[in-house]
């Protein structure tokens, strides 16, 4: 599905992503992890197009994706969530879901005077779809609460609510658990595992180790840009140079 | 009574002019401060067309595309600058469109302007009593208002908060943040040229010194005072403002002081713009949850 071949990327001089291959070959849950500083929000940034790569090659499903905008790459199914939340505090849960769907016949303004009826009947479909997926991560009850009344927690909930009204086939996902209460996490895992199961993949940021090795299938564990191991994770965590990498022995 | 009636149809102009900025700056976040050039493209378009005989609706539709021709030419370079950096492209722009009035005298008139600009008229109606001024500029704001309404409530306007409240987050759920901008832009200046074209026609002599930062700053402050980002706020800011300038006229100050009031209102409004900024940003009518 995602192929990332010989990637690089310096800040200045500062080498943040090294030569580095993945290959998430087969749907599933992949997991990212790595010290402080490895790289890996960086490679997130390189592959949702929001940082230009220095070179080599991004491939999703077999397209180039490396010279794409952000806004291209979601709409090609591949979507991103950030490390601190980003939704839209101003704006109430559901207009906050009713943002991503793609191709909506209310954003030309032609159709806004000419073609009611059709533009109508779609904000019902996707008013319909926003709480059909509230309801799916509990939040429901707080559709019409501005997001910035939201906890941390359910921002977090919402902003994957919210990718998922684009319809991603895959989906990066920032330290999901970070600063989430333990309910919560359970919550989000089980989430991402019903997601996992009706086809969606996940390639997952994560310091929590126990929710990298319930969740993911297959670890890559980036150290100083480079990527040092890659495995199941129960082998990942007994292998030496990733403990090397993260007690900095 | 013919006074009154004057105050209502500045703050009918000035609160076109107002909503117009409000759809940019309190929308969709774009810190316009060369707006004022829009609405002087509308006048002078207005002015200088009319007056060779156009009637009223030619020139005003002439004056709106080269209002959006005007924000395209300036919008593409501009809107890759980011937050502060755009407000200084504007203002750069507001400057150069004031001095292209000043000094492209073959059409313009240069410092002398352009006295004796016509009333409104079309199909055998003449727009030429205050009461008429008033109804024509009311049903303008209206049918504005009522696009803006429009424009706001639907998934358009949903993209441009959203570009508003957090520009990744749009850009990461697909939304060509750029395009919207510049679709907001363009929008924003052919309104603000409307509002320039009926002022013109009202105030039947225009030259450069009316297109300054000055009348930029005012109708900023109208849009915060009366709550950026809510429909109704810019017609509250214009009735505010408005009101105030004129209160003053009926303090009857000897010339000695009247002198230092000019300046002393622009440094009110510096006072308040900053004062509003930093304790009520939402404005007099704020920001409701479904505005």
């Amino acid at each position: 599905m995602l192929k990332i071949k010989s990637v690089s990327k310096s800040f200045e001089g500062i080498k943040a992503v090294n030569s580095l291959n993945m290959i998430l070959e087969k749907k599933g849950i992949y997991g990212l992890i790595g010290p402080n500083g490895s790289g890996k929000t960086t490679l997130f940034n390189l592959i949702s197009g929001f940082l230009p790569i220095d070179s080599g090659e991004i491939f999703y499903r077999g397209i180039p994706i490396h010279e794409k905008k952000p806004y291209q790459i979601y709409n090609m199914g591949l979507a991103r969530t950030f490390q601190l939340t980003r939704i839209f505090p101003k704006m109430t849960v559901i207009e906050n879901m009713m943002v991503p769907p793609k191709n909506q016949k209310g954003e030309k303004i032609f159709n806004l005077f000419l073609n009611k009826r059709k533009v109508i009947d779609q904000e019902i479909n996707i008013r319909n779809k926003a709480m059909d997926l509230l309801n799916f991560v509990g939040l429901f009850p707080l559709r019409n609460e501005l997001g910035k009344n939201l906890s941390y927690g359910q921002q977090k909930l919402l902003e994957l609510a919210r990718i998922l009204m684009g319809e991603p086939e895959m989906i990066l996902l920032d330290e999901p658990t970070a600063g989430v209460n333990p309910t919560m996490i359970r919550n989000l895992m089980e989430m991402i595992e019903k997601l996992s199961d009706i086809g969606k993949s996940f390639l997952i940021v994560e310091h929590n180790i126990d929710v990298v090795i319930e969740l993911c299938r297959w670890v890559y564990v980036l150290d100083h840009g480079e990527k040092i191991a890659e495995g199941r994770p129960n082998e990942i965590k007994s292998n030496e140079k990733v403990i090397e990498a993260y007690l900095g022995v | 009574m013919d006074f009154i009636l004057h105050i209502l149809i500045m703050i009918s102009i000035y609160s076109i002019f107002a909503m117009s900025l409000n759809l940019e700056l309190g929308y969709t976040g774009l810190y316009n401060f060369g707006h004022i050039a829009f609405f002087g493209i509308g006048a002078y378009s207005s002015a200088i067309l009319s007056k060779a005989g156009f009637g009223f609706f030619p020139p005003l539709i002439i004056g709106m595309g080269l209002s959006i021709i005007a924000s395209f030419i300036i919008g593409i370079p501009a809107l890759r600058l980011r937050g502060d950096y755009f407000g200084i492209a504007t203002l750069g722009f507001g400057e150069i469109m004031r001095l292209f009035f000043l000094n492209e005298a073959w059409l313009t008139r240069g410092p002398m302007g352009i006295p004796g600009i016509l009333p409104p008229s079309f199909f055998g109606i003449i727009i030429n009593t205050l009461p008429r001024f008033l109804i024509l500029n009311l049903i303008f704001m209206i049918l504005i208002w009522l696009f803006l309404y429009i424009l706001i409530k639907s998934p358009f306007g949903r993209v441009l908060k959203a570009i508003r409240e957090d520009e990744a987050a749009a850009l990461s759920l697909g939304k060509n943040v750029y395009l919207f901008r510049l679709k907001s832009l363009m929008i924003g200046s052919a309104i603000a040229a409307i509002a320039g074209s009926l002022w013109a026609h009202y105030i039947s002599y225009i030259s450069p010194n009316e297109f300054t930062l000055t009348e930029t700053i005012i109708v900023l402050l109208m849009v915060v005072l009366g709550g950026e980002g809510t429909l109704s706020g810019p017609i509250i800011g214009a009735l505010t403002i408005i009101g105030f300038q004129e209160i003053l006229r009926f303090f009857n100050l000897p010339p000695s002081l009247s002198r230092y009031i000019y300046p002393l209102r622009e440094m009110v409004f510096g006072l308040t713009l900053v004062l509003l900024m930093i304790y009520k940003p939402q404005g007099i009518v704020g920001r409701r949850k479904d505005a």
